[in-house]
């Protein structure tokens, strides 16, 4: 099946998002723009799973999807939870301000 | 009428119910509720078994097969085909041994409550009492080996329970009634090894336990006859056609239960035609054609084999790596089956036990050891009678072991002091009697033995307890001062003793029948229908066996015939002789103690059964008459219901009275009485005088006598030679096992051996093996852990970002292996 | 250059710019209206990847729910600026860039150097089923060899009966060999061929009919009569009229409430709406139906185009041109969404010693509709699937959802003085257990415990 935009198209984008938001991850020092950062990298791994699901014409990669959004969705607001907890203790939303586990 | 024969798991329902209130509230129900809880539920039962028994007689022998409730599938193992039903079997044999069972169940409850009283084990002596009328009535009522089994274990172990019930009490110089019991038990347990190799045996023969199966005829030119296919022919064609007058009577007087005659003979489940009494089964619903050899019971399927010629391939047996011929597994059969009837029924080798049994309360003596759980071999036997038809050689062994203990049982009855003791021999020489009959394939005469002996025998152990009884109140009386008179307060019973005084020598008595007239009288009425006197029921029983000896000895040529004939007719001597020499020196002569001399008279509770008993050793030969009288009674009427079951009888026919016999019987008796007379009437009965044990019997005094009365009253050292041949052998073997253990394995092996090597090895291990190995390479391990996590963890930096970073190093570096080969590829 | 990859193109640039703000801008509320501009754009993506359903759950969670928490709580806190005081790690910024650079080339890599091939879904031949709609005298029931094409052995149908419909089989493009014989082994017709092509995404049934005594010799003895899976509008079904009976031929007429043909008699009307006449000048009379033809009609042996109906149960009947009902088919069942192959097979029946003859029967074999799909990842399909296949787990996200529920209430709940508490008794727990290890162990870990340093704050 040929389609108009190939399949390696979006996988290519979705590498770029991804490696985006890693790098996001790893140099912005805001736990909340961390956070967002992470769920641009799981934003970009949905487009590859529905990319795949279209060259693969299942729907498993859609449904995974579905469930990765709503894992999300979750880890979204235990998370931002964590973030105010941390802000009402530290006042801060630093992240390097948090290096107790130093060992 | 049918619907009667559903009423039979009452009769073992109801004495269980008994046993089980009086066993969790016997103790609290006092003396009195509990005896009437076990009294009443063994005279229900018996009205239940007289429900079912009325059936039986009015159906020509029933032959129903019950299937009790929730325990249809006893043991089943689909997987193998075995299915093992807990099944009764309603017919002439089981219900006349349930009768004789419940019936004299009922007397002997009735007169321990009596007799019991007063003792502060007697709501468990009850408890023991119905359990055993269970157990009885299990095994009299089975349908297959494994139920009869069964019932036969159960009235073993209740025998163990009762003879044991004063444990405590001394029995004889180191000897103590437990003893006793064990001895019961070990004796049992050689014979049921044989019981249960029979049982193996049958069933890899026949593949099956059941007697019967449903819808099966036990006797098919029986139930031919009684259904008009066949007259019967044999020797009495006269009363063949009474009886069928008698069927032909009652056809025509009560159509409307015609159903009954429809009924009787085959079982009752096939002849569903017969239901509304317009229909005589067909043929084939009565000769078991309609069943495969197979399909059939152990019975059936003997008697289809045993027709086979010899050598026919179905005849052919495989045991393992042999093949027997069918003849030989039947041998082995009844034989092995024999060894448990030895034991159970006190038959040589294995009678030592039952004098020993006495040891139990006077009333379990006459209803297990005399009336009915000693009757089970013989019961067995005649349950068994088709294997014996086809096993003559077996049967001449069972005929010479009966005759055997017969005579050897009254010769040592001859001998003995104690009371019990000389009644218990009599119980041995009797079942002789009964199993020699069927020996001679005389089933009838054994089962009518059986039935007459159990009345009077009973009679007779209660009317020796109501001696003991009394002379052992008399004893009481003169010894317990200060106290009115009986000695209840005591807690009257015949054990626990202080002094040395011993209520059943007969040396202690003496003159009781004035003290005690109505025993005197029935134990007189039982001793005569034991000696085999006329009119009484010993009498007719005694004779029917002697005339099938005397009809194969004299009529077959049998040789076996004249043998057993001789040894009944010298044992019927000797019973006679033992018994009046008891009587004598019993009731008559001078009381030689002052127990004898103040004994009373028994409670009523006591002489009412003895009284009904001896009434019943008077009159129970009535029910197998070989002539009728004035048509209340017909002649061989308990022989034609037994008929029923019994191939053999209906070919063979009745046997005639012989009147030379029963005149010499009645002579050999006569002449025992007069002889023992003779020599112990009057005051002549014990001689010598001082301690009641240096008193002798009279036959001492003659030089020619002395040494048989010393052989008998020995015992002809039976327990002695046993003693020196199993049980010295044995202990000193353990004896030997025993240094053998704990000089050499304990000594040598444990302290030496174990304990020291082990005691070196683990020094080895402890020192150079944990403490330079393990020991070191721990704490090695901890060091070196500790020294590298010293350095590893500052590598924890505790910054997200750092951790980030150190994650992504590793997913480049895994998909660069993934992805690395693609690149290659490309 | 199509349309869509101008549009991908566009879009992905756009996606990547709106990452690229949020990553650099410094004011986190705009960080997020940056993200959210990326997410719209990954939505329109993932309509274009036939994933409506994930594009619209895209906007709807993610841009809607997740960012608005996102901004909510950036506001609640008033955290748009950190203070970046950390002088440590700068090394890392270097780092990172090139781990990042590495996997992005470890992966793209491979696929711009064609090293990844991504296959295609092979669309393989069809799905074959097989029936037997040949009246045959006494009710002969016959085996169906097939053999050839990609079966590397032959596939088997044994004792197949009159009106009998087998399951459908996956037949890889070819050209198959059909054998028909009776359960006996004595072969009831020719040797036929079908040929399956590829590439089809629908199913085929292959159709056993004719007499089998071959004196009706000129039919066609084996049919391969196409169908597809493509759904229909809600309410509807998927009709075909598969004529084996011969002549006449048939249309499927829904004769609604009385279960009547009304037909009417009335004068022939040309194009012109002018009365036909004919030769004599009188008008030619016609007759019509009143009840709507649902299904043309379809002449002997042929396949009728695909009708597609209302759905429900109704009286229908398969009427001749005539309007003459040659079958009666009342409480026939149209279920929704479902394609039905009506088959109108000649049944044999005999009365008595005489010959017999042949009725119009319909097969009802319920093997012979078809329950059509959804399309491809329409809401329709993935709930379909999420509540057939993944029904466990869609409960255990939902649980996941509850926990993080009251995780959240937990979290952020204003209550220390518990915490403290806990931490004390813990302590006191911890001291006996201690000593007690340093007892039996002879007090060596207690004396060897090494000082550590202490880190030394940054801050």
């Amino acid at each position: 099946m040929n389609f108009s935009v190939p399949t390696e198209a979006f996988i290519v984008l979705s590498m770029v998002l991804f490696v985006l938001g890693a790098m996001g991850v790893m140099l912005r020092k805001n736990a909340i723009i961390v956070f967002m950062s992470v769920e641009m990298m799981l934003n970009a791994a949905n487009l590859a799973f529905v990319a795949f699901a279209r060259q693969w014409m299942h729907l498993e990669g859609q449904v995974f999807v579905f469930f990765v959004m709503t894992v999300a969705a979750a880890e979204v607001a235990v998370g931002l939870a964590l973030i105010v907890a941390i802000f009402r203790n530290r006042n801060s939303t630093n992240i390097d301000a948090l290096h107790q586990m130093e060992g | 009428m049918e619907a009667y024969a559903q009423l039979i798991p009452l009769t073992i329902l109801i004495p269980a119910i008994g046993a089980f209130i009086n066993m969790w509230l016997g103790a609290k129900m006092g003396e009195k509720l509990s005896g009437y809880i076990g009294i009443g539920a063994s005279v229900l039962s018996f009205i239940v078994s007289l429900v079912i028994f009325s059936y039986v007689n009015g159906s020509h022998g029933g032959g129903v097969l019950v299937d009790p409730p929730l325990l249809d599938g006893w043991i089943a193992i689909e997987s193998i085909g075995l299915n093992i039903p807990w099944q009764f079997r309603v017919d002439a044999l089981s219900g006349s041994m349930m009768l004789v069972v419940t019936g004299i169940g009922s007397l002997i409850h009735i007169y321990a409550f009596g007799y019991m009283h007063g003792d502060p084990k007697f709501s468990r002596f009850f408890v023991y009492l119905n359990m055993f009328l269970v157990f009885m009535l299990v095994l009299v009522t089975a349908n297959n080996f494994v139920m009869m089994f069964v019932g036969w274990e159960g009235v073993g172990l209740c025998s163990f329970l009762l003879i044991g019930f004063w444990w405590d009490k001394k029995h004889g110089v180191g000897w103590r009634n437990s003893n006793a019991a064990r001895k019961a038990v070990i004796v049992n347990r050689i014979g049921d090894f044989g019981l249960v190799i029979s049982m193996f045996l049958i069933f890899w023969t026949f593949g099956t336990f059941d007697y019967y199966r449903s819808g099966e005829t036990a006797n098919v030119a029986f139930a031919k006859y009684v259904h008009g296919y066949a007259e019967k022919h044999g020797a009495e064609g006269a009363e063949a056609e009474a009886a069928a007058a008698v069927e032909a009577a009652a056809a025509a007087e009560a159509p409307a239960h015609g159903a009954e005659t429809a009924h009787g003979g085959g079982d009752a489940h096939g002849a569903t035609a017969g239901d509304h009494g317009h229909a005589r089964p067909a043929l084939e619903q009565i000769d078991n054609s309609l069943f495969e050899t197979s399909q059939l019971g152990v019975f059936g399927q003997t008697i289809r084999l045993g027709e086979l010629p010899v050598g026919h391939p179905d005849r052919m047996i495989e045991i393992g790596p042999f093949t027997f011929e069918f003849g030989q597994v039947l041998f082995l059969i009844v034989f092995l089956m024999l060894v448990g009837v030895t034991a159970k029924s006190a038959q040589i080798p294995l009678f030592v036990w039952l004098p020993d049994a006495m040891a139990g309360p006077t009333p379990v003596s006459a209803l297990m050891h005399a009336a009915t759980m000693v009757t089970a071999g013989v019961f067995l036997l005649i349950r068994s009678n088709v294997f014996l038809d086809y096993a003559p050689e077996a049967s001449a062994l069972i005929a010479i072991v009966g005759a055997s203990t017969a005579l050897l049982g009254g010769y040592i009855g001859i001998g003995q002091w104690d009371i019990k003791r000389v009644l218990a021999y009599s119980t041995v020489s009797q079942l002789g009697f009964m199993v020699a009959a069927i020996g001679l394939n005389a089933y009838i005469p054994a089962m009518f033995h059986l039935v007459t002996h159990a009345i009077f025998k009973a009679c007779l152990f209660l009317g020796s307890g109501s001696v003991i009884h009394g002379v052992e109140h008399g004893h009481h009386h003169v010894h317990a001062h200060g106290h009115n008179g009986h000695g209840d307060e005591h807690g009257h019973d015949d054990h626990a003793h202080a002094d040395d005084f011993d209520p059943q020598d007969m040396r202690n008595m003496g003159g009781l029948w004035k003290r005690m007239p109505v025993t005197f009288g029935t134990y007189l009425f039982a001793t005569f229908a034991l000696a085999g006197l006329f009119p009484f029921s010993g009498f007719w029983s005694k004779d029917e066996i002697l005339v099938k000896g005397w009809i194969a000895g004299f009529d077959k040529g049998n040789p076996i015939g004249f043998i057993v004939l001789g040894m009944l007719l010298v044992a019927a001597g000797f019973t006679a002789f033992y018994m009046w020499r008891q009587i004598q020196m019993v009731f008559f002569g001078e009381p030689r103690s002052e127990a004898a001399a103040n004994a009373p008279e028994s409670v009523a509770w006591m002489t009412i059964p003895l009284v009904v008993l001896a009434f019943g050793s008077l009159v129970g030969g009535f029910i197998n008459m070989p002539a009728p009288i004035n048509g209340v009674f017909l002649p061989h009427e308990f022989g034609h219901l037994l008929e029923s079951l019994m191939p053999s009888v209906t070919a063979a026919g009745f046997p005639e009275f012989n009147f030379p016999l029963a005149l010499l019987a009645t002579a050999v008796a006569l002449g025992a009485i007069f002889f023992a007379h003779s020599i112990y009437a009057g005051s002549k009965a014990v001689r010598g005088s001082g301690e009641p044990t240096e008193r002798r019997d009279p036959l001492t005094y003659l030089p020619s006598s002395r040494p048989v009365w010393s052989l008998a009253n020995a015992r002809m050292y039976w327990d002695e030679i046993y003693f020196r041949l199993f049980e010295n052998p044995y202990n000193q073997m353990a004896k030997w096992l025993y240094r053998i253990d704990w000089d050499i394995l304990h000594d040598y092996f444990h302290d030496t051996v174990l304990y020291k090597g082990y005691k070196s090895v683990g020094n080895l291990l402890a020192r150079g093996v944990d403490v330079n190995v393990i020991d070191a390479t721990v704490l090695g391990v901890g060091r070196l852990t500790r020294a590298a996590s010293s350095r590893m963890r500052t590598l924890q930096t505790g910054y997200v970002r750092t951790y980030a970073v150190g994650l992504l190093l590793g997913v480049v570096a895994v998909v660069v292996v993934m992805l690395l080969p693609l690149i290659q590829n490309s | 250059m199509s349309f869509e990859l101008i549009l991908f193109l566009a879009l992905a640039g756009l996606a990547v710019l709106f990452a690229v703000g949020m990553l650099l801008s410094e004011n986190a509320v705009h960080s997020a209206l940056f993200l959210i501009g990326n997410f719209g754009c990954v939505a329109v993506l993932y309509l274009m990847l036939e994933a409506p359903f994930i594009g619209m759950v895209q906007i709807a969670v993610y841009a809607g729910a997740i960012m608005v928490l996102f901004l909510f709580v950036i506001m609640l806190l008033g955290a748009e600026q950190t203070t970046d005081t950390t002088r440590r790690f700068r090394w890392l910024t270097g780092a990172a860039t090139v781990l990042a650079a590495s996997f992005f080339s470890a992966i793209v890599a491979p696929i711009v150097l064609g090293g990844v091939v991504l296959p295609t879904p092979v669309q393989q031949g069809a799905m074959v089923r097989f029936v037997h709609a040949a009246g045959i005298p006494n009710d002969q029931a016959v085996n169906l060899t097939v053999s050839g094409g990609s079966l590397s052995e032959p596939l088997v149908l044994s004792d197949l009966n009159f009106g009998d419909v087998s399951p459908f089989f996956q037949l890889e493009a070819g050209t198959y060999n059909a054998l028909v014989q009776t359960v006996d082994g004595a072969p009831v017709m020719p040797p036929a061929q079908f040929r399956v092509e590829d590439g089809t995404t629908g199913a085929a049934s292959v159709i056993v009919f004719g007499e089998f005594n071959l004196d009706r010799g000129t039919f066609p003895m084996l049919s391969l009569l196409p169908q597809d899976f493509t759904p229909t509008a809600h309410n509807s079904a998927r009709v075909l009229i598969f004529n084996a009976f011969g002549d006449p031929s048939l249309g499927l007429a829904d004769l609604g409430p009385n279960q009547v043909v009304d037909t009417r008699r009335r004068s022939a009307l040309d194009e012109n709406g002018e009365p036909v006449v004919d030769d004599n000048g009188q008008p030619v009379q016609i007759t019509t139906m009143d009840d709507p033809l649902l299904v043309p009609f379809t002449g002997a042996f042929t396949l009728s185009q695909p009708a597609t109906v209302p759905s429900g149960t109704s009286a229908y009947a398969l009427v001749d041109e005539q309007f003459n009902v040659v079958k009666p088919l009342f409480d026939f069942n149209l279920a929704q969404s479902n394609e039905h192959l009506i088959i109108v097979a000649p049944d044999y029946l005999q009365f008595g010693a005489g010959p017999g003859r042949y009725r119009p029967t319909v097969l009802r074999d319920p093997n012979l509709s078809i329950q059509l799909s959804a399309p491809f990842g329409s809401p329709a399909s993935i709930g379909q699937v999420l509540f057939t296949d993944y029904l466990l787990p869609v409960n255990v996200v939902g649980m996941l959802l509850l926990v993080a529920l009251v995780g959240v209430v937990v979290l952020t709940r204003p209550d220390t003085e518990k915490q403290d508490r806990r931490i004390v008794r813990r302590r006191k727990v911890s001291r006996p257990l201690t000593s007690v290890i340093s007892t039996q162990t002879g007090g060596s870990i207690t004396d060897e415990a090494p000082k550590l340093p202490q880190p030394q704050s940054n801050d």
